[in-house]
């Protein structure tokens, strides 16, 4: 509370946020990279992030690829906003297209993952309520869902079935026409 | 090899299924069959309107078309190449007779041919309501969802609260428009309009109609005179 509103500018260049993963590496990251989880916002808005974030369901491994992700992603913010003042409407306009043309060539390039990873990232983009990264993740997995059966989902992600026999047989009659 | 994907919580399993595409409703079916949690979310109102409004725009599926003739049906015309719960013949022979002539918060309102009984019908639920004749010699008319502050999102069946309004040209003075609104609540027609319109013109046609808020338009044709019927006062 007492440091609140003095050098609040010169704090917010300069803040450094330190996120520590399930297995206690450490990653010292920009406030502006670790806002963008909304989880670790309201920890900084409460004051609770000095001696580090320590975050129990989040692997090093894990939490590289989020962080790598974020950093992206508010780069790209930060450009945006800058931008704006210092380029004439048509210069900002091919500034931001060009902008998100990368932006969406990273996504890509960042889903390029096996399912274990792809799955990870999903747990940890809900957890830290990173809304771009859980949407992107979400997606991919909704797409690789599209025109299969549900015995090829379930292989495809280890879910086992427990639905008995019965009651499948029952659903499956119930809705013929989305099985033919 | 890789390692099998870890188990995902159910937060993120819905993050998932909410973003299966709308366009191919036999991909939630499927999706619905993989496993209970599966199931249980997919069938969930709560996520169903969530659903709903995250796809915003619905899709067009296809569109009940009229089929008159020697045996009339209202007949299911698919325009996506998805596969689709509506079979054609299910409609058929439950319907026989019967003439589609408005569809709007979940509801199908038809028409029976013959004696012109109307029949509240959604499609989904299987529900049917069937309403006596209104007493009017209607010739267009409107179903819509009568619950209190509801987005229609998510409104279906004929146990939640529906309105029909019909509008109509006397058969006694064809100068006059009468109308009259039935309530599922009430359970009755009640007469609640009749406005002069001058015209010299016997053989109208009523389109139509097309709601907007508490507000029912009926264009009469030929001409170019609309009628509002407005819910609200």
């Amino acid at each position: 509370m007492a440091s609140a509103g003095s050098g609040d500018e010169k704090a917010a260049a300069a803040a450094m946020i330190t996120l520590i993963s399930s297995d206690n590496e450490k990653f010292e990251v920009t406030e502006a990279t670790a806002t963008l989880s909304q989880t670790i916002r309201h920890m900084i808005e409460d004051g609770c992030t000095d001696g580090g974030v320590p975050l129990p369901n989040v692997t090093s491994k894990i939490l590289a690829r989020v962080i790598e992700y974020c950093k992206k992603h508010a780069t790209a913010a930060a450009g945006e906003e800058g931008s704006s003042s210092s380029f004439s409407d048509a210069a900002f306009l091919e500034v931001d297209r060009a902008f998100l043309e990368e932006l969406e060539e990273f996504d890509d390039a960042f889903l390029e993952v096996d399912r274990a990873t792809l799955f990870d990232l999903i747990l940890a983009a809900n957890y830290l309520d990173i809304k771009g990264l859980l949407n992107l993740t979400c997606q991919k997995v909704a797409d690789s869902v599209k025109g299969k059966t549900p015995e090829q989902i379930r292989e495809m992600y280890n879910i086992v079935n427990d639905l008995t026999p019965e009651e499948e047989a029952e659903i499956r009659r119930e809705t013929q026409w989305a099985f033919e | 090899m890789a390692a099998p994907p870890p188990e995902l919580i159910e937060d993120a399993v819905a993050e998932i299924l909410l973003r299966l595409p709308g366009e191919d409703p036999a991909c939630l079916v499927r999706a619905s069959l993989v496993c209970r949690l599966w199931r249980r979310i997919l069938s969930d109102p709560a996520f169903l309107r969530r659903y709903r409004r995250f796809h915003r725009t619905p899709p067009l599926l296809g569109f009940f078309a009229d089929a008159y003739g020697s045996d009339p049906a209202p007949r299911f015309v698919p325009t996506a190449a998805a596969a689709s719960p509506f079979s054609t013949a299910a409609f058929h022979s439950h319907h026989r007779n019967w003439l589609p002539l408005d569809f709007r918060h979940g509801r199908f309102l038809l028409r029976q041919v013959l004696t012109h009984d109307l029949l509240v019908w959604d499609p989904i639920t299987g529900d049917r309501e069937e309403l006596y004749h209104p007493g009017i010699p209607y010739l267009s008319a409107a179903v819509l969802c009568a619950a209190p502050g509801c987005d229609h999102c998510d409104c279906h069946g004929t146990s939640s609260p529906f309105l029909v309004v019909c509008a109509g040209i006397d058969d006694t003075d064809y100068e006059m428009v009468d109308a009259c609104v039935y309530s599922s609540q009430v359970g009755e027609w009640f007469s609640s309009a009749s406005v002069l319109m001058y015209r010299s013109d016997p053989f109208v046609h009523l389109t139509r109609a097309a709601v907007l808020g508490d507000e029912i338009y009926f264009t009469l044709s030929p001409g170019d005179t609309i009628l509002k019927y407005d819910l609200g006062r």
